[in-house]
């Protein structure tokens, strides 16, 4: 009998179901998550951010850089293929050039800088637009530097500037083409 | 989470924000970089076309060496050894390929970053496109001509520096020196009358020696120092009366060759004194002599000979001169003009130009032949020129008295042109001044004296 109470008394605690610790984190442990996530979170959006202002600054260098090479290279292969140079005279300057080039029907063409679109015009023709609305041209210049009883040649230079109505630096861009190109034409 | 865990996440990430800033980093510098090369290719580009311009303006301005370029008095000129722009530095190198070409290129280097710099450099070639091209006789023209008092044929001519000396067909003047300084208006500076007629001439320093069909004096000298006065000075009169032809000199020694006779038709005659010429030797060529050129130890005479038309004569003794060789060339017409270059004998025998090779003096070889046309080569002279040697002919060919034959392959001969002489007048006698590059001729009709000039 007593060895029975025993045994009962022993084996009650044996099937009692210890309390167990619940799971979970504490409030320091959130804290220091979500601060970590907080700082990803933020860190990867800033550079989101920057990369965006990259990639537009770079569209912007890309726009002034391409169109400034077009304008050089269309100037000085018809300064090149040219037969005189009109104007301005030998040993002057203007803001617009004019060329007497072998097609009369494209005589005489014209370069020149309106409302900050440079421009060309081939004979009667239409005057065409060199440059498009994402750009500024500034101070166009042809400077006929030709020696004495040479066919001539020409320093172009100007300057093309990224609009940027707003004045954000990723559309800041502005840069100075020069070139030169002597005529062919005996 | 183990500490593992915790590492490797960190690591990876880092990575991927080291990549991130990285690509965001060097793709602002490539955008950079490729703006800067643009910009040196165009400032290169510059240099080169400011190298034309200053070629245009005189060839002579490219001086070989490294040079900068500026602005200076509205034209662009070459300045120290570079010229900087911003960043960039150019510098415009000229070297020397020949005479009338030349190398430019222009560089322009700059420093990328730190560690890194860039070179742009564009070459190209330069040449004296205003340079006069060298005229060629493929375009032989008529370019002046002059007539003389009177109408005495032009008989043979001959050049020496800014004159040409014209014997005619007797008459009031019948020897004519002609100013040739400016080629295309040449003027009469002296004449001079003779008795007889003459028949031939050579021109060796101060004298002019003229053959002649005179019975006393088969041989004038002539003084030519002042070509506004020329003076015979002395008259050599050949054994017979047998009348002179060709006429050849080498230092004291005049040879000539004379009409078939009794006499011999080959002498050797001292003039080493011109006022008393004098006879060294003679031979006698069963045939008459045309002409006569003489080449080291040996004369070659232009024959009449039916099988000699070519004679070979030994000279190195003067006073025993000896036959030592012979061509008999096609058909039996007289070689009537000779002259020779080299190793080389141009025989014109009616209308046939030989070229002849006296590699072997004593075996003249027949290398080709040239048919001027329907009619006689009455003269012969050869020049170097266009890179080749040219004979000029003289001819009784109505629609081309004057023929320029390009020699230069024996076994080939071809015309590379002709001028028809206005009128059906022979062309008597032809040389040609090297440095002038003219032909100078003289013919039958009127005017006498004509200037052939390449184009």
């Amino acid at each position: 009998m007593k060895s029975n109470s025993i045994r009962r008394i022993s084996a009650k605690p044996r099937f009692r179901s210890r309390p167990q610790r619940q799971s979970g984190f504490t409030l320091i442990e959130l804290l220091l998550y979500l601060g970590m996530a907080a700082f990803l979170l933020l860190a990867t959006s800033g550079f989101l951010a920057l990369l965006l202002q990259s990639k537009a600054k770079n569209q912007t260098i890309a726009e002034v850089e391409q169109q400034g090479l077009q304008v050089v290279q269309l100037m000085t292969q018809t300064i090149r293929n040219g037969e005189l140079i009109t104007a301005p005279a030998q040993s002057s300057s203007g803001s617009s050039l004019t060329l007497d080039v072998v097609d009369s029907a494209d005589d005489p063409t014209i370069f020149d800088e309106a409302s900050g679109v440079l421009r060309v015009q081939e004979g009667a023709s239409q005057v065409i637009a060199l440059t498009n609305n994402r750009v500024v041209a500034s101070g166009l210049t042809f400077q006929n530097v030709s020696r004495q009883d040479t066919p001539g040649i020409v320093r172009i230079s100007f300057v093309l500037t990224h609009v940027n109505p707003r004045d954000r630096n990723e559309f800041s861009f502005s840069k100075t083409f020069v070139a030169s190109a002597a005529l062919r034409h005996p | 989470m183990s500490t593992l865990e915790v590492v490797l996440s960190s690591a990876l990430f880092i990575m991927l924000v080291t990549a991130l800033i990285g690509g965001y980093l060097y793709g602002q510098e490539s955008t950079e970089l490729a703006g800067n090369h643009a910009r040196a290719v165009m400032l290169a580009e510059e240099g080169i076309e400011v190298a034309l311009n200053i070629r245009d303006d005189d060839f002579a301005n490219l001086a070989d060496g490294t040079h900068g370029l500026a602005i200076s008095g509205n034209q662009w000129v070459t300045t120290g050894s570079q010229d900087v722009t911003d960043i960039f530095t150019r510098q415009l190198v000229i070297s020397t390929i020949d005479a009338q070409r030349k190398t430019a290129m222009s560089q322009v280097t700059w420093q990328q970053n730190p560690q890194r710099s860039g070179v742009v450099a564009i070459t190209t070639r330069l040449t004296n496109w205003m340079a006069s091209l060298a005229a060629s006789w493929t375009n032989a023209i008529g370019s002046a001509s002059l007539g003389f008092a009177g109408t005495n044929d032009g008989l043979k001519i001959q050049v020496q520096g800014n004159y040409a000396y014209v014997i005619r067909s007797d008459g009031t003047t019948d020897f004519t020196i002609v100013n040739i300084s400016n080629p295309a208006a040449p003027t009469i500076a002296g004449t001079l009358s003779m008795s007889g007629v003459p028949r031939n001439l050579f021109i060796s320093g101060n004298y002019a020696y003229i053959t002649n069909a005179n019975n006393s004096g088969e041989l004038f000298i002539v003084n030519i120092t002042n070509p506004t006065a020329p003076a015979i000075v002395g008259i050599y009169n050949a054994p017979g009366t047998a009348d002179a032809n060709g006429v050849y000199v080498v230092g004291s020694n005049a040879y000539v060759v004379r009409v078939s006779s009794t006499s011999n038709e080959f002498l050797i005659i001292n003039v080493g004194i011109p006022s008393t010429p004098f006879l060294l030797g003679s031979l006698n060529l069963a045939s008459t002599g045309y002409e006569v050129v003489v080449s080291g130890n040996y004369a070659y005479v232009a024959s009449g000979h039916n099988s000699q038309e070519l004679q070979v004569i030994n000279i190195s003794l003067p006073s025993l001169p000896s036959l030592v060789g012979s061509l008999d060339l096609s058909a039996t017409a007289d070689a009537t003009t000779i002259s020779y270059v080299g190793t080389r004998v141009f025989v014109g025998q009616s209308t046939q130009l030989r070229n002849i090779s006296i590699a072997s003096p004593t075996v003249p070889t027949l290398s080709g032949s040239y048919a001027a046309g329907s009619a006689n080569i009455n003269d012969i002279a050869l020049g170097f020129t266009n890179g080749g040697t040219y004979a000029f002919l003289a001819t009784s060919v109505g629609s081309a008295e004057f023929q320029v034959v390009d020699v230069t392959t024996p076994t080939a001969m071809t015309l590379l042109a002709s001028v028809d002489v206005a009128g059906a007048s022979a062309m008597n006698g032809v040389a040609y001044q090297s440095t002038l590059d003219r032909a100078f001729g003289v013919s039958a009709g009127e005017p006498e004296f004509y200037v052939f000039a390449p184009q």
